[in-house]
């Protein structure tokens, strides 16, 4: 055996480790003449017990306590039995957080535009809830009361809902007016100015007068009507008095 | 209660069927490998420990794909560790001093005589001194041949086991072996030559 073969089994031979019988002879041979080959064998034997020294030391490491306690608890997150809610990883949990906000926030925003919508369209298609109509006929009118004869007055008395006549609010004037082909009269100023202004953003109401009204409105009128009820149609503008009222067939 | 003779397949069998108790077996039956061969591998404690838990996070996600067809429970644990170390130390390749040039070494150490030198690197130590310094010498060892050192020297895992775990033929893990022995014994010797020329300069 030369030194390049004894250097191919000397950890072997220093490990005591299964080698060939006859192999172990030769290398033992081998060192007993070769001195550089012993200083090996023996650098060898150090390096064994050096690794084995260090292997000794090692058993009494382990993992910590608290890597047992985070496994066990992901065992029983990850091996729950189907059908049971899993409960989502942090990073998981927290997207699915975030997209629940969004999708609620979604689900507000679409629920206000329709309600907003329905409002609009009930507003605009719908009799709206009757208010007060404040009226500004001529300040002597207007004191003298309800059943007086000024058609004003006639009118305050029904806004008050005190048995003298009624209001049935009939929102825009443009889409609830009443046809041209059905009217008594065109509108005749409660003030005795119409202006053209008044038109814009009024309300038509309909309401119902004592027919002794009319004569107060210098229509003709008869002792039949006085007893009777007429409906009228009365102009509110924006800043709710009454400007006009006509009366239809 | 589970029996303390069942053996590791039984165990991962009954934990990947959900009983806690035998995943729990399994872990304190393996855990103490495995953590040992992170630590000798990494030189730090932190990463064995971070090492283990994926290692056994693995096992409890990605069980059922051992095949004791391939090799152990305990080869397909070490596996895992393996790949998770090896991705780590190629990430902290440049901060961790891992290996010096292998050829380099080699050639220095002929140079100087060390190699077939009669020096006995670990003469005149005290036990802990020596373990320091194999460790070191250990650590200081290129991947490849450093786990062979841990699995086979340190773990006693024997050669079949750990080409099993390495993934290559036993004739790869003795190779590997013989040369990373070789190379450790080079390293201790220059350590020791070294320190005796610091000692003589004082003198």
């Amino acid at each position: 055996m030369n030194c390049q073969e004894f250097e191919l089994i000397v950890h072997e031979m220093a490990r005591e480790q299964p080698l060939d019988a006859a192999v172990r002879r030769e290398g033992l041979a081998h060192v007993s003449a070769c001195a550089d080959c012993a200083g090996l064998l023996a650098g060898a034997y150090s390096l064994g017990a050096g690794l084995r020294a260090l292997a000794a030391e090692s058993p009494l490491k382990e993992a910590p306590a608290s890597v047992e306690t985070a496994l066990l608890e992901a065992f029983k997150q990850l091996t729950r039995p189907a059908g049971v809610r899993r409960d989502p990883p942090r990073w998981e949990s927290a997207r699915w957080v975030m997209a629940k906000w969004v999708l609620a926030a979604t689900a507000a925003a679409v629920l206000a535009a329709v309600t907003l919508g329905v409002r609009y369209w009930r507003a605009q298609r719908t009799i709206p809830e009757v208010q007060p109509a404040r009226v500004s006929a001529p300040a002597a009118a207007t004191d003298r009361g309800a059943g007086d004869g000024n058609p004003a007055a006639h009118l305050a008395a029904a806004s008050r809902g005190n048995g003298a006549g009624s209001i049935e609010r009939r929102g825009g004037i443009a889409s609830q007016a009443t046809p041209a082909a059905k009217l008594a009269t065109d509108f005749l100023p409660l003030d005795g100015i119409l202006d053209p202004l008044d038109f814009e953003q009024a309300e038509l109401v309909r309401v119902s007068l004592p027919g002794s009204a009319l004569a107060d409105l210098g229509l003709p009128f008869n002792e039949e009507a006085e007893t009777t009820t007429i409906t009228a149609e009365v102009l509110i503008a924006e800043d709710g008095t009454a400007r006009a009222i006509r009366i239809p067939r | 209660m589970i029996p303390p003779t069942l053996g590791d397949d039984d165990l991962l069998r009954l934990a990947m069927a959900g009983d806690e108790e035998a995943f729990l077996a399994l872990y304190r039956r393996r855990q103490g490998g495995i953590y040992r061969f992170a630590l000798h591998m990494s030189g730090h404690p932190d990463v064995a420990e971070e090492v283990t838990q994926e290692v056994f996070l693995a096992l409890i996600r990605d069980g059922s794909r051992y095949d004791a067809a391939r090799g152990s429970v305990s080869a397909f644990l070490y596996g895992i560790a393996r790949n998770h170390l090896l991705r780590r130390l190629e990430r902290d390749r440049h901060s961790v001093p891992l290996a010096e040039n292998l050829s380099q070494d080699r050639e220095r150490g002929m140079a100087d005589g060390f190699f077939l030198s009669t020096v006995d690197p670990l003469a005149d130590l005290t036990r802990a001194e020596v373990i320091e310094r194999v460790r070191q010498a250990v650590l200081a060892l290129p991947a490849a041949y450093r786990e062979v050192v841990v699995l086979c020297d340190l773990q006693e895992l024997d050669y079949g086991q750990a080409a099993r775990v390495l993934d290559c033929p036993v004739g790869t893990v003795r190779s590997r072996l013989h040369r990373a022995r070789a190379l450790l014994t080079e390293k201790l010797r220059a350590l020791r030559q070294a320190e005796m020329k610091g000692i003589g300069n004082r003198e």
